[in-house]
């Protein structure tokens, strides 16, 4: 059986229509496509959160700049 | 199997097409926040390089460190009496009950308690400080009187979500992290949920657009309600719903500013309000941000602007009757 990543692919590129794939590869692709949305989703937060301490931290930085700073 | 049948066997093409222009959104704000972080990261570098290189100047030179010393001495001591000063402002996060934030008082906050803080609206707070540990919240889940601070992370996914926040907004983080907001206008006007939880509805009644009159309320957000000359209307409880047709959703979508997608719940109540549940919200079961409104009153809030269309109003007779 044709991997359904690969019949996907070819459905997105018009290689295949709907129409050629059965009703149970349908719901694979389908299924497919909210697996690789939900990944996304994942990896968005997993980077915000990494972008939100990177700014924390700069915020400390910041504090340590002014205080160096009044004292000049 | 019949040509009908096997039709029917489909899956809807729209739901492929909804799917990918879907991931192709979530990859762009993938992408977006992918550049965001690293101008992060390079400011962040910068920044420790140059911090690093002038604590090094600072401590090579006795007169500055001596200088040092003296401003972290001038600012302990102004701490203590801004401590005994401070009063506790009003939060943007309500639900107070649970004092993890306190209410507008003239008490004096005693710091060893409370501490003030900024929220990311700009406002100042006073939290009680056992109640900061936001990664091991003292509140117990599912508790919907217990707050927490809003990341800026959170506030992002919110804005992303299409729900803008601005000042004068409740914006209240749950015991189970569920992200509630309330606009401020929605407060003011008693309005219907714009996201209501998806209870179980168990009578479908279909009205035609004749039957319907779409209204502009008061803070600017949609609403249909049935036509006052309908008289066929017999229930009138929040069960009975309607489907929407193709151009109602695009209607609300156009007129909401907000893109549904096949995950949300879309029902039209009997009285003609269209509730709309967000996929996020309804597998979280949040509350509603507006609830408990009669009605009678979404009548009273559509009648105003009925006015102002030049529409005659509907009598008290005529709600109670429809009510009926």
């Amino acid at each position: 059986m044709e991997n359904i990543k690969e019949i996907k692919e070819k459905f997105e590129r018009g290689e295949i229509s709907q129409e050629d794939m059965d009703i149970e590869t349908q719901k694979k692709v389908a299924n497919l496509y909210k697996e690789e949305i939900e990944q996304i989703r994942e990896n968005i937060t997993a980077i915000r959160k990494e972008t939100s301490e990177y700014k924390k931290k700069i915020a400390e930085l910041d504090k340590v700049n002014d205080l160096l700073d009044s004292e000049d | 199997m019949n040509e009908k049948e096997k039709n029917e066997e489909q899956i809807d093409l729209k739901v492929y097409q909804e799917m990918q222009e879907l991931k192709k959104e979530y990859k762009d704000i993938e992408e977006k926040s992918k550049h965001e972080l690293e101008k992060v990261k390079e400011e962040y570098e910068r920044k420790l390089k140059a911090t690093k290189e002038k604590i090094i100047e600072t401590v090579k030179d006795p007169k500055k460190m001596l200088a040092f010393i003296a401003i972290i001495g001038t600012m302990i001591t102004t701490i203590e009496v801004q401590s005994k000063e401070l009063k506790s402002i009003d939060p943007t996060y309500a639900h107070l009950s649970e004092p993890a934030v306190m209410a507008k008082s003239d008490r004096v906050v005693d710091l060893n308690s409370y501490e003030e803080i900024e929220l990311e609206n700009g406002i100042r707070a006073s939290i009680k400080r056992d109640s900061l540990n936001i990664e091991k919240p003292e509140i117990d889940v599912n508790k919907y009187d217990a707050v927490e601070i809003l990341s800026d992370e959170e506030l992002d996914r919110l804005k992303d979500e299409g729900i803008e926040v601005s000042e004068g907004d409740t914006v209240t983080k749950l015991g189970n992290g569920i992200i509630a907001v309330t606009k401020a206008e929605a407060i003011k006007d008693k309005m219907e949920p714009t996201y209501s939880t998806s209870k179980s509805l168990d009578k479908v009644e279909v009205m035609s657009d004749e039957e319907l009159d779409i209204i502009s309320l008061e803070n600017g957000i949609k609403a249909v309600t049935k036509s006052k000359k309908d008289e066929k209307i017999k229930d009138n409880s929040d069960k009975a719903v309607e489907i929407l047709s193709e151009e109602e959703i695009a209607k609300i979508e156009e007129e909401n500013g907000i893109k549904l997608s096949e995950y949300d719940s879309v029902k039209k109540l009997s009285n003609g309000i269209v509730v709309v549940t967000k996929k996020q919200i309804k597998k979280d079961y949040i509350e509603p941000t507006y609830k408990n409104i009669s009605e009678q009153e979404v009548h009273e809030v559509a009648s105003e602007e009925s006015k102002q269309n030049g529409i005659q109003k509907m009598s008290d007779k005529e709600l109670d009757d429809m009510v009926r």
